[in-house]
């Protein structure tokens, strides 16, 4: 391990954990959607890979720092689950999980089931067969994302991911006709 | 119209199919790469595919940072949480045994030379520093070597859950073998649970260290490495293994045990 170069930046690194410990800890929550326990492991990740590396990275933005290092443990946080999910049962995401914990609502008539998923897979179906730029933005559209959080997950511009989405949800009407249609943002 | 929430689900089948087939979701050089513009135009093209099937990749991508919560926030972090991730921090950072002040460990160890010591004692003093130095260094130079070479792991020591061995509450004995303590805690007659988490709490059941994606081995084992310096010798520790599925966390196994003293 790298050690850090002395009690200054012992200061500064104790100042930083005290300014955007919780803010750090949001951020995974937010992210991650998952318990305090889990927020709490990543943060201090976060803190740890800082205390490694505050030393080389001074006269840099701290909280620039931060922030990177904090993406880096979310990245390596989506990897290690797929990779554990995939030697347990499957690849999964972690918004699995937030299906799993609110159920869409449940059919007890076995005709009434298979009406539900005949019409999942045709909504699944008309989603894959848009164009890849609609899609793109359509699907992470449908995941809550913002326009702006859409663009730069994509490098595209706000006003290209408004008019894909616009573009998408009236391909999705021309194919369905009214089960087509999306609720306005 | 359909609601949204319905598309939501459609959604999310098409990207649990989706990921089947994608592969390992980047890594985070690739997403730096990414976020820098240095990567091809298949290669982004690549990154938008795990982006749309990994909602929460993306979202760590692009989901602006918040602002710190204020006191009246409900994920407000207390000051008597944030002192106790603190030492937690500490503690893995091989720095400090319970400090509860970081400022006071910061100053731990610093000498202070005053210009009115008298010369002789500065000089015998800057003697037996240098001497230590010097040895420091060696075994630092020893150790980094060491950790670049092939070895041969000392074997694990077996626990078993509390309850399942010898006189009821006695707590195992760690051997300090290696460079840490290799364990290999086993769950017995358990049915098997999507997640676990194992936590490392201290007698006073302070949390020490916790995991929360451990993987049993096919024999219901689990093997955990905990360096020396963590554990503070002749004092008692007990690891909890719980079973996590979604919000319902079960404990499966506690074992208690004992860092060899001195």
């Amino acid at each position: 391990m790298r050690q850090n170069g002395g009690s200054g930046d012992d200061e500064l690194f104790r100042s930083l954990y005290t300014r955007h410990y919780a803010r750090t800890l949001r951020f995974f929550r937010k992210v991650f959607r998952v318990s305090t326990a889990d927020a709490q492991e990543l943060a201090q990740d976060v803190f740890v890979r800082l205390y490694r590396a505050i030393g080389e990275y001074r006269g840099d933005s701290e909280w620039a720092l931060l922030e990177t290092i904090a993406r880096n443990v979310g990245y390596n946080y989506v990897r290690a689950r797929t990779t554990i999910k995939r030697g347990a049962v499957r690849a999964e995401s972690l918004d699995e999980r937030d299906s799993e914990k609110e159920p869409a609502a449940v059919q007890t008539d076995p005709v009434d089931r298979l009406i539900e998923a005949e019409r999942l897979t045709r909504l699944r179906e008309a989603i894959a067969a848009l164009p890849k730029g609609q899609r793109h933005c359509l699907r992470l559209w449908l995941h809550d994302a913002s326009y702006e959080e859409i663009a730069q997950a994509l490098r595209i511009s706000i006003e290209a991911v408004r008019s894909r989405v616009r573009d998408a949800k009236r391909s999705l009407r021309a194919r369905l006709g009214d089960e087509g249609v999306l609720p306005e943002d | 119209m359909t609601n949204k929430s319905d598309w939501q689900e459609a959604e999310r089948r098409l990207s649990a199919e989706e990921r089947k087939t994608l592969g390992e979701p980047p890594t985070a050089e690739e997403m730096l790469a990414y976020s820098r513009g240095e990567l091809s135009e298949s290669e982004e093209e690549r990154i938008h595919d795990f982006l749309v099937a990994y909602p929460d990749l993306a979202r760590a991508y692009s989901a602006p940072f918040p602002e710190a919560p204020r006191e009246s926030d409900p994920d407000a972090v207390p000051e008597d949480e944030l002192r106790a991730g603190w030492s937690v921090l500490q503690r893995r950072l091989g720095r400090n045994r319970g400090t509860a002040d970081p400022r006071a460990e910061a100053q731990r160890g610093r000498v202070v030379f005053r210009h009115y010591v008298p010369t002789a004692i500065a000089a015998a003093l800057a003697v037996v520093f240098f001497a230590l130095y010097v040895q420091a260094e060696s075994r630092a130079r020893y150790h980094e070597r060491a950790g670049r070479l092939p070895r041969v792991l000392a074997a694990p020591q077996e626990l078993e859950p509390d309850g399942n061995r010898g006189p009821a509450g006695a707590p195992t004995m760690l051997r300090k073998d290696g460079e840490a303590y290799l364990l290999k805690p086993r769950l017995i007659n358990q049915v098997r649970h999507p997640h676990y988490r194992i936590d490392l709490v201290d007698a006073s059941g302070k949390l020490l260290w916790r995991n929360s994606s451990a993987e049993p081995d096919q024999n219901d084992a689990f093997l955990i490495a905990i360096p020396h310096h963590f554990l503070t010798a002749g004092q008692t520790y007990r690891l909890r293994i719980f079973g996590v599925d979604g919000e319902t966390q079960t404990e499966v196994g506690t074992y208690d045990v004992l860092a060899q003293a001195e």
